[in-house]
């Protein structure tokens, strides 16, 4: 019955994450924005085009130091004062700053896109704000663990609001799925370095409900992943959120991390299921010498298998030139303008006619085109590359085995919300709530497994 | 009892904030589908107001009209924009106070799990370990797969190189095989019209399928082996039984074996190999097994060319369309023909810019067979049609009645017309029924001449719709009907064609019996052609007939030998005939015939 149940939760799982990117597939090809004709027989006076003032520097200077501030909140709040009320009501209150005032922009998921942009292109100038915003919640994952996660992002704060009915997704499916917000980073990384575009921003699923307003297809992308969000805990953050990836890896090194219990783990299991980002694991059994064999084994074919597949999927890549380089709107240009030439095209675009206007030649076009289609013989083979590396990683990564002597929080997976502590009997104990632990547990049930004495990094005392 | 009413009344306004939500939901999504598709200034009366204005444009009144109508929709738009606005800010707030009472509800109800002691099951680390590098490998799996379709959903136009691009804007002679400057003029940039199509050779049995030619006149005499009246003739690189086709100075054909194949572009003039291209055997299906015959093989269904590219088809489904340079400009795999006796022979057909192909195959309840359309430019499908129809060998023909064009189809048991446009059937005769359909169907004059050995032949008037076979169908005849060759229809008579080797005269008016029937003692897979009055006969060892039909009798003109063996149908072109041989491509007929 369980595994029939997970199957449907695979399933269902499986067919939101397609279906959203579908959807986003589609919106690639056909979204467009209604534009008017301005009117022909009215006297309404067309008013002059112009460019918004510059914002001054008091805003962003504000927006960092908010961020700063946010950050150490939810540090204290996650790892010394132990609050989860806090630490919701500074998600609320990051979710009403980041999100709905400030509209989502400036963000770090988005500004990982800037700094990409200003590496490959030193003609770009990067403003100090977004690298404050990118480099903060980095250096915060490395000292205290994915607190930004926990209640500054607005991105994530709207999915924790959400998850009230979550389900348990299998460790196998949540690591395999995980996977893709690896290579959406990559895409992200190299559209953004060849001035393709912004697809992190593009494609964000939570701006039509920060700026109230979007085409369709994008509000029903957000309304799909909120939906699922309700029950399954954190679908973007944890299958598709490009710097949510970069964060897991950081926080693996992270100096201070959440411990469950805030000093001694009794294994009393209450809090093993209660995670609804499946981020607790429980204790690890003794192996058999045959399945260690096996383990081993395993860990060879991974280690022989990884290469493998990083140059199979470097060499996939270098195929994808076309269609990757047809996401640079002058390379769709090109390819529309090559149609008209031959005379198949139903009719011309605004931005053909446009470009018939700019006086630049059909050649010159054509050149830039076939000239970026080259360079993504090259950058689609990197981003190949990265997916069969990242794809490699994680097979040696699962074929190696940690030993766990209590419930322990995922170090890459745990957004530090803190929901776990009401219901750690030790947890209690040091608020004071219960006088011991076997107040806590039910029918008079004792602790089985063995008590492990833990310091708040969670290391052994 | 204090707490418990506390509960109870944050519980309460959880559930109303809830239902409102929903409501306002509801509306806001009930409105937001009923505007998807409504463009203000796209509203028919406003359209009808404008077309009205361009037909009186001193008319101030309605200058007025269409001015107070702009106006009118584009506020009621902003209105409807406010409204959307102010739904999702109520929707916002509804879910706010829904999440906020909810939260503060199972806050005050919360209770500590009572996990239930747990029997020693598998360690869930063993199970990660075992199962993940399986579900990595399915994402590994996904990701090839999502990367196939990009590659194939996007195609590209453009030239594959720099060093192409050139020859887009340049005459190219680069890829030409025999040192020679050929010069290849870049592809046309716009369609050709009909009258061009006619004075070329662009598909099987020229621009409509009917086997005749534009020119009145063709040579009579030639000789294969002592070079008599042939003025070129050149080895084609690999075998196959399709027909060459002519655009201008250019002469395409194919050829494969289950390893190789390519596409060939021989210079008309010269007869020299402008170039030859070689398509790769796509990826998802090679290792397939092939189902091919000794009469078809791999590269049976002829070419077709749009005056811009030319398209070619293989027995493993490959289409495949390359610009007058031989550029690969895009290929598309229709998957291998399913439980096709013969091998897939059906020959390909444009229309405006667009390549048609007959694919049937299986049985009629496989619902395998279709009928499809695919952008010529770009490879993107545009139609398709399935059919409850076996597999059947016949080639399409694109026809214009009353300024309507039709797609006319032979297959077991109909004979069918579909609008080229969109794939919609327009009708079907019953006239074919459990036979192997091969020959193509021939229009002239308002009707639609098919048939097939075993059957019945029928001439079925084209202004029908839905099944026509009780009303539209003029004649039938039902002996000296043809297995393998299509007919040929003058303005007086239906020639038809026996593999067997006798040519059977009807009236075109009446069907029924034959005016006469003519044995030439040979083998035929070659259908008729007619240029002027003459009829040209190619069996199968390569003696080649020229008669001349009558009402009373079959009048031989002259008999010809090409020096190998012939299935395939020539082409007529500028007083030249062209036809393949089953090692050679021919030219016949005089070096100066184009001065003639």
């Amino acid at each position: 019955m369980n595994r029939i149940f997970r199957l449907r939760v695979a399933a269902l799982l499986v067919v939101a994450l397609v279906g959203g990117v579908l959807m986003g597939g589609v919106m690639a090809d056909e979204s467009s924005d209604l534009m008017f004709p301005v009117p022909e027989f009215s006297d309404h006076p067309i008013p002059t085009a112009s460019v918004p003032e510059v914002q001054g520097e008091v805003a962003p200077l504000l927006d960092v130091a908010i961020l700063f501030v946010a950050l150490c909140l939810a540090s204290y709040f996650t790892l010394v004062s132990r609050s989860r009320r806090n630490v919701l009501l500074l998600t609320i209150a990051s979710l009403l700053w980041f999100g709905f005032w400030r509209q989502g922009c400036v963000c770090p998921v988005g500004a990982t896109q800037n700094v990409a942009l200003a590496i490959f292109d030193p003609t770009y100038v990067v403003p100090l704000t977004v690298v404050a915003f990118f480099v903060l919640p980095l250096v915060f994952t490395l000292f205290f663990g994915r607190t930004f996660c926990a209640s500054v992002c607005p991105l994530g704060a709207m999915q924790e609001l959400l998850a009230v009915r979550s389900i348990r997704v299998p460790r196998w499916l949540d690591h395999s799925l995980g996977l893709v917000a690896y290579i959406y980073l990559g895409a992200a990384v190299i559209f953004a370095a060849t001035k393709t575009g912004f697809i992190i921003c593009r494609y964000d699923p939570f701006i039509p409900f920060f700026r109230l307003g979007a085409n369709t297809d994008m509000l029903l992308f957000g309304s799909s992943i909120l939906l699922i969000s309700v029950f399954v805990g954190r679908p973007y953050c944890r299958y598709l959120c490009p710097y949510g990836a970069i964060l897991r890896v950081l926080s693996c090194f992270s100096k201070w991390r959440l411990s469950i219990p805030p000093d001694t783990c009794i294994n009393c299991q209450l809090c093993e299921d209660v995670c609804p980002y499946g981020a607790i694991h429980p204790p690890t059994v003794t192996q058999s010498p045959e399945r260690r064999r096996k383990g081993k084994r395993r860990l060879v074919t991974a280690l022989m298998v990884a290469p493998v597949v990083v140059l199979g999927f470097w060499w996939l890549g270098t195929a994808l030139a076309v269609p990757l380089s047809q996401w640079h709107p002058e390379s769709r240009l090109a390819e529309q303008v090559r149609l008209e030439e031959l005379g198949v095209a139903a009719s011309t675009t605004e931005a053909s006619d446009a470009f018939r206007g700019s006086g630049r030649s059909v050649e010159q076009l054509y050149q830039s085109a076939l000239s970026r289609r080259n360079d993504f013989v090259t950058l689609g083979g990197l981003l190949g590359a990265w997916t069969g590396l990242v794809i490699g990683f994680k097979l040696i990564h699962l074929s190696v085995r940690r030993r766990r002597d209590d419930y322990q929080a995922d170090r890459a997976g745990c957004v530090s919300c803190g929901r776990c502590y009401w219901y750690c009997p030790v947890e209690k104990v040091r608020l004071g709530l219960i006088s011991d632990v076997s107040e806590a547990l039910p029918d008079g049930q004792l602790p089985t497994g063995p008590l492990v004495q833990l310091t708040v990094g969670g290391k052994k005392s | 009892m204090n707490a418990y009413l506390g509960y109870r009344s944050i519980l309460l306004s959880a559930w109303v904030a809830g239902v409102f939500s929903t409501l306002v939901g509801v509306i806001l999504v009930i409105d937001g589908m009923n505007r998807l598709d409504k463009v203000p200034l796209e509203a028919t009366s406003f359209v009808q107001l404008r077309e009205q204005f361009l037909q009186q444009p001193d008319n101030d009144q309605l200058r007025q009209e269409i001015q107070a109508l702009d106006l009118a929709l584009r506020q009621e738009y902003f209105r409807e924009l406010r409204f959307t606005e102010r739904g999702s800010y109520l929707l916002l707030g509804g879910i706010l106070v829904t999440l906020i009472f909810s939260k503060w509800a199972a806050t005050l109800y919360r209770k500590l799990p009572r996990p239930k002691p747990k029997l020693p099951g598998p360690d869930s680390d063993e199970v990660l370990s075992h199962r993940g590098p399986w579900a990595v490998a399915v994402v590994m799996l996904v990701l090839v797969g999502t990367a196939w379709a990009m590659k194939a959903g996007h195609q590209s136009v453009l030239p594959s190189t720099l060093d192409a691009l050139a020859s887009v804007h340049h005459p190219v002679g680069e890829r030409k095989s025999d040192g020679q400057d050929a010069v290849i003029e870049p592809v046309l940039a716009e369609l050709p019209s009909a009258a061009e199509m006619r004075a070329n050779w662009p598909s099987f049995r020229g621009a409509d399928g009917s086997g005749i030619a534009s020119d009145q006149d063709a040579p009579t005499v030639w000789d294969g082996e002592s070079g008599e009246g042939i003025v070129w003739k050149a080895v084609v690189p690999l075998p196959g039984v399709n027909s060459p086709i002519v655009w201008q100075d250019r002469v395409f054909l194919s050829g494969a074996t289950a390893e190789e194949r390519g596409v060939y572009c021989f210079d008309a003039g010269s007869g020299s190999l402008l170039w030859s291209t070689d398509i790769a055997v796509d990826p998802t299906v090679a290792g397939q097994p092939i189902k091919t015959s000794d009469d078809t093989g791999y590269a049976a269904p002829t070419m077709a060319t749009d005056g811009r590219l030319v398209f070619a088809m293989f027995a493993d489904g490959q289409l495949v369309a390359l610009d007058f340079a031989g550029n690969e400009m895009w290929t598309r795999s229709l998957g291998v023909p399913q439980r096709n006796n013969y091998g897939h022979a059906s020959s390909l057909v444009t229309y405006q810019g667009s390549v048609i192909v007959q694919y049937d195959q299986g049985s009629s309840e496989d619902q395998l067979s279709k009928l499809m359309c695919f952008d010529g430019a770009t490879g993107s499908p545009i139609w398709e049609t399935i059919r409850a129809t076996p597999a059947s060998w016949s080639s399409p023909i694109v026809i214009e009645h009353d300024g309507q064009a039709q797609v006319i189809t032979c297959c077991d048991p109909w004979v069918m017309s579909h609008s080229p446009s969109d794939g919609m059937e327009l009708w079907r005769a019953n006239c074919l029924e459990r036979v192997e359909v091969g020959p193509s169907p021939v229009y002239s004059d308002g009707i639609v001449y098919a048939g097939n050995d075993t059957a019945i032949y029928a001439a079925i008037a084209v202004d029908g719709s839905g099944d026509v076979t009780e009303t539209h169908v003029q004649w039938t005849a039902d002996y000296g009907l043809p297995d393998t060759c299509s007919p040929l229809v003058t303005d007086e008579f239906v020639l038809t064609l026996a593999s067997y080797g006798t040519l059977f005269c009807f009236d075109k008016q009446k069907g029924g019996e034959p005016l006469w029937e003519e044995d030439f003692g040979a083998d035929f897979l070659s259908s008729p052609s007619l240029v002027g009055d003459r009829v040209y006969l190619f069996s199968r060892d390569g003696t080649a007939w020229v008669v001349e039909p009558t009402g009373e009798a079959c009048n031989r003109i002259s008999e010809a030998q090409l020096g190998e063996e012939c299935v395939t149908c020539p082409a007529f072109h500028q007083g030249k005939i062209f036809i393949r041989g089953s090692e050679h491509l021919f030219c016949i007929g005089s070096a100066n015939a184009d001065d003639q």
